[in-house]
């Protein structure tokens, strides 16, 4: 979003609301936001797999696994990710890509605002959500 | 024109028994020993007469087609070797039937190459012996018959690391032991008692033994290594591969070491030898193939059992199934057996 534009702000609730890892979703004119806290901050997203338009949000948040050698394992907690329920796809929360380039899709994010202790999600102006 | 699946056959016991140590060879002559039959496939001898040609190299290059630049021998009699018992006697016989081969065959004909017969019990036996043949410029491939441990497993660890390191093809084809003898691979649902339903199982083998490779990560741990799929038809390749991609895009974090669609690498070193085992390159068949990338697909003869009028006219103008790919796959070999670079 260019700088000076006004963004929409989505009341999500408040920073003591929320459990490490647990997403809570906000509805919106069209669908739903989830939000959720990790260890490297709150992140929002679309409530819609780019793949299959499932209900990604009753996926579960987690770390990812780095590309290793046959079965070694390197997981990497500091990229949160989520993980469709429907076919397990995986989608980096910092940007809404996939993991390992699965796909070119993306997960629509959005970014969040603390203000007071008061979570905002920053939706785009003119956006129907 | 490059056939690269032309089965090949020593005539008589006889005609290899000094192949063998003297005691083993001793061992052989004493007991019920038989070369196995020119088909490796259960119930199936009605090709005995044309096979009886296949044991001259003089009659095989006579009935070579002019347009053949190469053609892959393979000694097709190591394949239900993948059945015995005697893992120590098959691994013997891959190595007496490579000298008969390298040393009555190859000289007979400039056009003849070889893929090394190997035995699948033993992989480090199986390794060495195909290094034995690695400085041969003719000997572009090794070939064996599968078993009862898919391709990804470190039973096959060592003879994988070698081809790969000596950036030799490895071929695999159908021993005819499939479903029914201890140690061969399994068919699914349970044991065929016909020979009709060992062959319509066979694709299962084969998509079996590749997504072992693919998902145990052999692409990756043995860079060099080429695998060339003769025996098992293609057609069922295409859906397959789609599948390939699918589970590993739902499951990429427990297969971390694969960072692109497994389709992608399979292109890259997987090959279908577009043999008698497929069906006729129909309409039907075509809207198939489609969908397997054009440069995994390589003509083979599959002689004696083919090949047929039709399926060579159907192929006419696909340079690159005709001859450019087997060119590229089997590069290292072929390039030093014409003193390229």
């Amino acid at each position: 979003v260019s700088a000076g534009v006004q963004l929409e702000r989505l009341a999500a609730g408040r920073v003591e609301d929320y459990a490490a890892g647990e997403l809570r979703l906000w509805p919106t004119r069209t669908g739903s936001i989830g939000v959720v806290r990790t260890a490297q901050g709150f992140y929002a997203l679309r409530n819609r797999c780019p793949h299959q338009a499932g209900p990604i949000c009753a996926g579960k948040v987690t770390g990812t696994m780095l590309p290793s050698r046959p079965h070694e394992y390197r997981y990497d907690a500091s990229t949160p990710v989520i993980r469709c329920p429907l076919h397990r796809w995986e989608f980096r929360l910092s940007d809404g890509r996939s993991t390992s380039a699965i796909t070119r899709k993306r997960l629509v994010t959005y970014g969040v605002e603390i203000e007071d202790g008061a979570v905002y999600v920053l939706l785009r102006p003119g956006v129907s959500e | 024109m490059i056939d690269a699946e032309l089965h090949v056959y020593a005539g008589s016991r006889e005609e290899i028994l000094d192949r063998f140590e003297p005691s083993l060879a001793a061992r052989i002559r004493d007991t019920a020993f038989r070369l196995p039959p020119a088909s490796p496939h259960p119930g199936v001898d009605v090709f005995a007469g044309e096979v009886a040609a296949a044991t001259d190299p003089a009659e095989v290059a006579e009935r070579l087609p002019e347009e053949v630049e190469w053609a892959l021998l393979v000694p097709a009699q190591i394949f239900p070797a993948a059945g015995w018992l005697d893992h120590g006697l098959a691994a013997a016989f891959a190595a007496a039937l490579n000298d008969h081969f390298a040393q009555t065959w190859l000289p007979a004909d400039p056009r003849f190459r070889l893929a090394a017969a190997l035995s699948p019990h033993d992989a480090p036996a199986a390794a060495a012996e195909l290094r034995r043949w690695a400085g041969d410029p003719r000997v572009v491939a090794g070939c064996f018959a599968p078993t009862g441990a898919g391709l990804g497993h470190p039973h096959y660890a060592p003879l994988l690391a070698e081809a790969s390191r000596l950036e030799l093809p490895l071929m695999m084809h159908p021993s005819g032991a499939e479903g029914i003898a201890l140690g061969a691979p399994l068919l699914g649902g349970g044991t065929p008692r016909t020979p009709q339903e060992t062959f319509t199982l066979l694709p299962q083998v084969a998509a079996a033994n590749l997504a072992s490779a693919v998902y145990d990560g052999a692409f990756e741990t043995h860079p060099g290594l080429t695998l060339v799929l003769a025996g098992f038809g293609v057609e069922w390749a295409g859906p397959w591969l789609w599948k390939l991609d699918q589970e590993w895009r739902g499951l990429r974090a427990d297969v971390p070491w694969l960072t692109r669609p497994p389709s992608e690498t399979l292109a890259e070193r997987v090959r279908f030898v577009l043999d008698e085992s497929c069906p006729p390159l129909d309409a039907a068949t075509r809207a198939l193939l489609e969908l397997v990338p054009d440069g995994m697909l390589l003509y083979g003869s599959d002689a004696p059992f083919g090949p047929g009028e039709e399926r060579l006219a159907a192929l006419a103008g696909h340079e690159s199934i005709l001859a450019g790919n087997a060119a590229a796959t089997f590069a290292a070999g072929a390039a030093a057996a014409t003193g390229g670079a």
